[in-house]
């Protein structure tokens, strides 16, 4: 059974007829041009934002309607990992990591610990999240919701700005933490990790789908290059995988 | 950490507490007095620590946890280290309630309590037509619809002034104005604390969403908090904080904006930890300035509210240099 179905959402101008599913174990990833409607599909399968019910737009994770599901129990089942995080105080790694834990009312230490080891940050526990790397601080941020144990995580842009290292260190405790069974829905701009890591793409184009299923079959060069408005070099067979601008 | 910020605070709290009984023109023992008035005793000790000093020193620390309290809260909400509880016009919308007091005689069965009631009704007057004007809980909106709300309370506080009576009415509203805990009784505290139970636990409660605020709206939403309604309590809360203590002790300034800065970094930037410190803290701060205010000159009576605004303004302007220095 899929573990979040959306049915022909619409919201606004953002998005329009998107449907999708998502089965316990799998990574998707959102690409697609800037503006072409990720975040709010994110934010939307978050339960955050409202879905045009006159339209017939309808979500249901784990079988049961995610309007019908109370905020702090949607909470403890989906993680969003919003794009370009931030904290306003000086908090501590751990204290920031902590914060996942919210929607179960404790301070698990054990869930925190594994999620820090995850995330690769247990050596940063005690420092301050505004001294850390860009690098360092999207880490924390990644760990923040592992912390929450959701059963789907949904990720805006976790790598934007990252180098190539941490952005395949991200990739790679993504693509682990789907494989322990969960579901996870990442939004990207780098089509050859998209290509790499996920195992299913959505390409959005203008708020809707415009291609969707395993990557053979939507990273393809007409496809891309009328979706992002460039031509595109796609070499599928290559280790790894190359999508790059002509 | 939090737990000895806590006690630590709380013993200064109790120390305090009985200085300010034992500090006065007349030489009492202040234990000796208090337990008297406690027992029933008569005699000038316990009628000078039961009936003068300890509404005073009671009154100084409701109104400095209040006003710790909602500064901390405020500066949680608004995820802004330089947020005062002011902003939220609740203290001159206060005021101006106290003057229409002053000039229009309401209230008059409240007697000395009148200022006070006309006080928080004003103030919530001020925060229903600010949280109206706002029409959401962003933090850039509530700014600006407080400050739109105050400056139409200060206006018309103004008018009032203008068109005074006479000049003792108008003596007497700039004196009360000026902010002090003296001349007060029990009546006044038992106005106070209703508004610091119920605002107290309106912010409190909210200490969950001010944690994960700290990272942004969208983030406390997506762990299940209501972003909306739990800031519009934490706003309620701060009102009634600081309409109360501007209603009973005139206006006490940059306690609620300085107390939470100095204790910022004993629990850990946390604005959750920062709330039950920051009272505690407030309450010393406040007695501590009351106690100072009794220990000069009688001729020359210097206004808490003044004290205040002399110890604070100086600490303000240092935190705004320590913010410009992370800027440039």
């Amino acid at each position: 059974m899929a573990l979040i179905s959306a049915r022909n959402l619409h919201v606004g101008q953002r998005l329009a007829q998107v449907s999708l599913d998502l089965a316990p174990g799998e990574l998707l990833g959102v690409i697609g041009p800037n503006g072409s409607g990720k975040s709010t599909l994110l934010n939307c399968l978050a339960g955050l934002v409202e879905v045009n019910e006159a339209m017939g737009g309808e979500i249901d994770f784990d079988g049961r309607s995610l309007r019908a599901i109370p905020p702090r129990q949607r909470a403890r089942q989906i993680g969003l990992l919003p794009q370009a995080g931030d904290s306003a105080w000086s908090l501590t790694v751990g204290d920031v990591v902590a914060l996942g834990r919210l929607p179960w009312g404790d301070e698990d230490a054990a869930a925190i610990r594994q999620a820090m080891d995850l995330a690769g940050v247990a050596a940063l526990a005690g420092r301050r999240v505004d001294a850390l790397s860009g690098g360092e601080r999207a880490r924390v941020w990644l760990a923040r919701v592992l912390a929450g144990q959701p059963r789907l995580l949904l990720a805006d842009e976790p790598i934007a700005s990252l180098d190539l290292h941490y952005q395949c260190s991200v990739m790679a405790v993504l693509r682990q933490y789907a494989q322990a069974g969960n579901g996870v829905i990442v939004a990207l701009h780098d089509l050859g990790l998209a290509a790499r890591y996920c195992d299913s793409l959505c390409l959005l184009r203008q708020g809707r789908v415009a291609s969707q299923g395993p990557a053979r079959s939507v990273l393809t060069a007409p496809m891309l290059s009328e979706a992002f408005g460039v031509p595109i070099h796609v070499d599928l067979d290559a280790t790894p995988p190359i999508v790059t601008p002509k | 950490m939090k737990r000895w910020v806590v006690l630590l605070l709380l013993v200064c709290l109790l120390a305090v507490a009985l200085l300010s009984l034992h500090v006065g023109s007349a030489p009492v023992p202040a234990l000796g007095g208090l337990l008297d008035w406690l027992s029933g005793r008569e005699g000038a000790a316990a009628l000078i620590v039961g009936e003068i000093r300890l509404p005073r020193t009671l009154l100084a620390l409701a109104v400095g946890a209040a006003l710790g309290l909602s500064g901390a809260a405020l500066q949680g909400l608004l995820r802004n280290p330089l947020a005062d509880p002011g902003l939220t016009g609740a203290s001159q919308g206060a005021a101006l309630g106290a003057a229409g007091v002053f000039y229009f005689g309401l209230f008059p069965a409240a007697g000395d309590a009148a200022p006070a009631l006309a006080g928080l009704l004003g103030a919530g007057l001020a925060l229903l037509l600010m949280l109206a004007l706002a029409g959401s809980s962003r933090p850039a909106m509530v700014i600006m619809a407080g400050l739109a709300i105050s400056t139409l309370t200060g206006a018309a506080l103004a008018t009032v002034l203008n068109f005074a009576p006479n000049p003792y009415a108008m003596q007497e509203l700039v004196f009360w104005l000026l902010g002090s805990v003296s001349e007060r009784g029990l009546d006044h505290l038992w106005l106070l604390l209703p508004a610091l139970v119920v605002g107290g636990a309106l912010v409190l409660h909210q200490r969950p969403l001010l944690a994960a605020l700290s990272l942004g709206d969208q983030v406390a939403e997506s762990l299940g908090l209501p972003v909306g309604r739990g800031s519009r309590w934490v706003v309620l809360g701060v009102a009634l904080l600081v309409g109360a203590s501007v209603a009973v002790a005139g206006s006490i300034g940059f306690v609620g904006l300085v107390v939470p800065h100095l204790l910022r970094s004993l629990v850990g930037h946390r604005p959750d930890r920062l709330l039950l410190p920051s009272a505690l803290a407030g309450a010393i701060l406040v007695c501590l300035a009351d106690i100072c205010v009794r220990l000069l000159p009688p001729q020359h009576e210097l206004k808490l509210g003044v004290l205040t605004a002399l110890i604070g303004a100086p600490l303000f302007i240092w935190l705004v240099w320590k913010e410009r220095r992370r800027w440039l």
